[in-house]
């Protein structure tokens, strides 16, 4: 459990805006270990779904790495050609996002598109595949999965749907896989199960997870250890305990503060001024700076960095260094 | 005796829709069915539910601005269904809606003084400069500056444009205000910042909210009292407390115990609700949670049970509820 699987190193993404570049990712490094939970969480715009994409290989032009690395075990995976990123993803790397109807193909059963991911990567039989398929409609509780094979995307609800992501993503058995929001269009009735099920998986298969939420609750059921992004860079990582006894980082605290819970009722709920800067905005030092209730003068000075506060959590905050 | 501001008798709404291989077939979503509902002046009524539960159809039947199929709404003693379109038009200064969405729900080509004023533009109040001068003082009221009277809602981020739209709702200062989902879209530091605002206003003016929201934790804080809906029935309705420490309907119960909860090893879900919500257009017979009901008994698939009062406050429609002291295992802990 040790063994690291993915180490992303000062991997900074952006795009060029004429003749300025801007980074939308800075200096991002972590890294997660085999059959380890990896929950990012962060406010919208914070660089959440920029990390998955840039794993995933994924980046859209003008959309690029513009500095660091992103190895998969051995594989360094970001000078790789598309045709190379190919073989990995699907089978090593595999990607749930928000709203799965945006990603299926309208236009085939979903039987067939967890067979075609099957048929690229694995060298079985038609019959093997056909039966594999079902298997896999059956293990993310589609019910009749005979029946339902032959289903479009459009005869399934939203919770059928993101099931049958599911079942696609697993397909091949990858090592990673990268779920972006993967309940937040769903009903939290509907969200407890497909939580369940990948709770479940999970502990079956032994693969890893990197489980993008903004929803605080969500990343306790799932993450053993979290990341919190805030405009393009973590500013911190802990276990989740740690984190959740005792978040260090002043934008954590925020987020923390501002959840309603009995504690609150009958009081103004906590909020952290502001919104998130553009990645198009310069600020100088922190990022947080604007929104901070702790900010001072030398917070504006330079970037904190990361600094390891004990064996396995950082924080990016002069408060602490 | 609470003051009633809106009263819903047996309300009702079915939306024809065609089914069947060649659409031949007629048939109904039964969206609203037999809703019988007081909203209180000056109170926060929350409104939970699955998506597709009939939420948003209440709100706008409330408003009238649906057709009930059948049963009437009263809005501080005045007949809704009896108005002509003129009279309505006045009523409806009274009571406004505020939308999820604040990105589609504003007109991109409006500035935000034509969009804050158009409330004002439409019911003729008052001279153009005053409407103007309104529009400014609305932003102000929401927390926004004067000086973005002249900017477009692209330029803002979705808090400051679900401001707008709460600016817009208070132009003619209604005393009823209908919000679907506001806050949905938000995340939670900017979601804390609208409820805040949201409870400063119900304050400072005396509002009446209906507050529908997919965020239990969000509707807890906020509300007064919570009603909850299943395909088309109000199965529960109380306290806000009651509805989160002490509910009977096993569906309330189910609900909120598949809320994730923001605690260290949260406990395993007590009451885990399988398969869906069912269609809307062929409802489960007896009673519509019999076919996801951990409790459901011969009985329940037979006859409808009727939301009945268990006291003053609390009224519940279920044959065989959860028994009335909270017993662990059944009823989640919530927020221990
Ligand atoms: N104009 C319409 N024609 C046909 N069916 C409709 C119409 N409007 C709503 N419905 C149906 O009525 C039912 C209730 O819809 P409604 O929008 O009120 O649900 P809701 O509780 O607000 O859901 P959500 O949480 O997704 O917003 C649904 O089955 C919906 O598909
Ligand atoms: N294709 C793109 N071109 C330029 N900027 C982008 C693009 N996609 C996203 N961004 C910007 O990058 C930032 C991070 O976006 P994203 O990773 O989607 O955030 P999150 O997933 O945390 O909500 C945001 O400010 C967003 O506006
Ligand atoms: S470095 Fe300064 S501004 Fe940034 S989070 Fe720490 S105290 Fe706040
Ligand atoms: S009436 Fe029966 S089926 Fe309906 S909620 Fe009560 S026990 Fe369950
Ligand atoms: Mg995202
Ligand atoms: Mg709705």
């Amino acid at each position: 459990m040790n063994e690291s699987l993915l180490d992303v190193n000062s991997l900074t993404v952006g795009y060029r805006d004429g003749s300025r570049p801007i980074s939308i990712l800075n200096q991002v490094t972590f890294r997660i270990r085999k059959g380890e939970t990896l929950g990012i969480v962060g406010e919208s715009g914070c660089g959440k779904s920029m990390t998955s994409l840039a794993v995933m290989g994924l980046l859209a032009s003008p959309l690029q790495v513009q500095e660091g690395s992103i190895r998969l075990e051995e594989t360094e995976l970001t000078g790789l050609s598309a045709k190379q990123m190919n073989r990995y993803r699907g089978k090593d790397l595999a990607m749930i996002f928000q709203e799965p109807m945006t990603s299926l193909n309208p236009v085939f059963t979903i039987g067939s598109q967890i067979e075609e991911a099957l048929a690229i990567h694995l060298p079985l039989s038609r019959s093997e595949v056909r039966k594999r398929a079902i298997e896999l409609l059956q293990l993310v509780g589609i019910p009749s999965p005979e029946k339902r094979h032959g289903d479009y995307p459009h005869q399934l609800s939203g919770g059928m749907r993101q099931r049958a992501m599911i079942a696609i993503a697993l397909a091949c058995e990858p090592r990673l896989l990268i779920l972006d929001e993967p309940t937040t269009a769903l009903d939290v009735t509907i969200q407890a199960q497909i939580l369940e099920l990948l709770a479940s998986l999970k502990e079956k298969s032994g693969m890893s997870m990197m489980f993008i939420t903004h929803d605080l609750g969500v990343m306790m059921k799932m993450a053993d250890r979290v990341i919190v992004m805030y405009g393009g860079r973590i500013v911190e990582t802990a276990p989740i305990a740690k984190l959740y006894e005792e978040p260090l980082h002043p934008y954590t605290q925020g987020l923390w503060k501002a959840i309603p819970s009995a504690d609150t009722l009958n009081q103004r709920l906590y909020s952290i001024p502001g919104t998130v800067p553009d990645p198009r905005e310069e600020t100088p030092g922190c990022r947080f700076a604007g929104r901070c209730p702790h900010a001072r003068q030398e917070c504006l000075a330079a970037v904190p960095p990361l600094v390891p506060m004990d064996e396995d959590r950082s924080v990016a905050c002069i408060l602490y260094s | 005796m609470p003051d009633v501001l809106l009263r819903a008798e047996n309300l009702t709404k079915h939306f024809p829709v065609k089914e069947g291989r060649f659409g031949k077939q007629r048939s109904r979503v039964h969206a609203l069915d037999g809703i019988e509902l007081s909203v209180y002046r000056n109170e926060i009524l929350g409104i939970v539910g699955e998506s597709g539960c009939g939420k948003s159809t209440l709100a706008r039947v409330l408003l009238n601005l649906i057709e009930p199929t059948a049963g009437t709404v009263s809005f501080d003693g005045v007949n809704l269904q009896g108005l002509t379109r003129r009279q309505m038009r006045e009523q409806r200064r009274e009571m406004q809606l505020v939308f999820q969405d604040p990105f589609s729900s504003l007109d991109p080509r409006k500035t935000v003084r034509s969009l804050i004023a158009e409330p004002l533009d439409i019911h003729r109040v008052g001279t153009p400069q005053e409407r103007t001068k309104r529009a400014s003082e609305l932003m102000e009221t929401v927390g926004l500056s004067r000086s973005y009277l002249n900017r477009y809602p692209h330029e803002f981020s979705g808090g400051q444009r679900q401001r707008i739209g709460i600016a817009r709702a208070l132009a003619l200062r209604p005393k009823l205000i209908v919000c679907d989902e506001p806050v949905s879209a938000l995340d939670v530091s900017v979601q804390a910042q609208i409820i805040n605002l949201l409870q400063d206003l119900q304050q400072q003016f005396g509002l009446t909210y209906l507050f529908i929201a997919h965020g239990l934790d969000v509707v807890r804080h906020i509300s007064d009292r919570i009603a909850v809906m299943y395909l088309g029935k109000l199965v529960e309705i109380g306290p806000a407390d009651t509805i989160f420490t002490a509910s009977r309907h096993p569906y309330t119960c189910a609900l909120i115990s598949a809320m994730p909860k923001f605690e260290l090893n949260p406990s395993s879900n007590p009451l885990p609700l399988k398969g869906e919500i069912p269609s809307p257009i062929h409802p489960p017979a007896g009673c519509r949670f019999h076919t996801r009901c951990p409790f459901a008994q011969e009985r329940c698939r037979r006859e409808e049970p009727a939301l009945t009062p268990q006291d003053e406050h609390h009224s519940f429609a279920c044959h065989f509820p959860l028994p009335a002291e909270a017993e662990t295992g059944v009823r989640p802990a919530v927020h221990a």
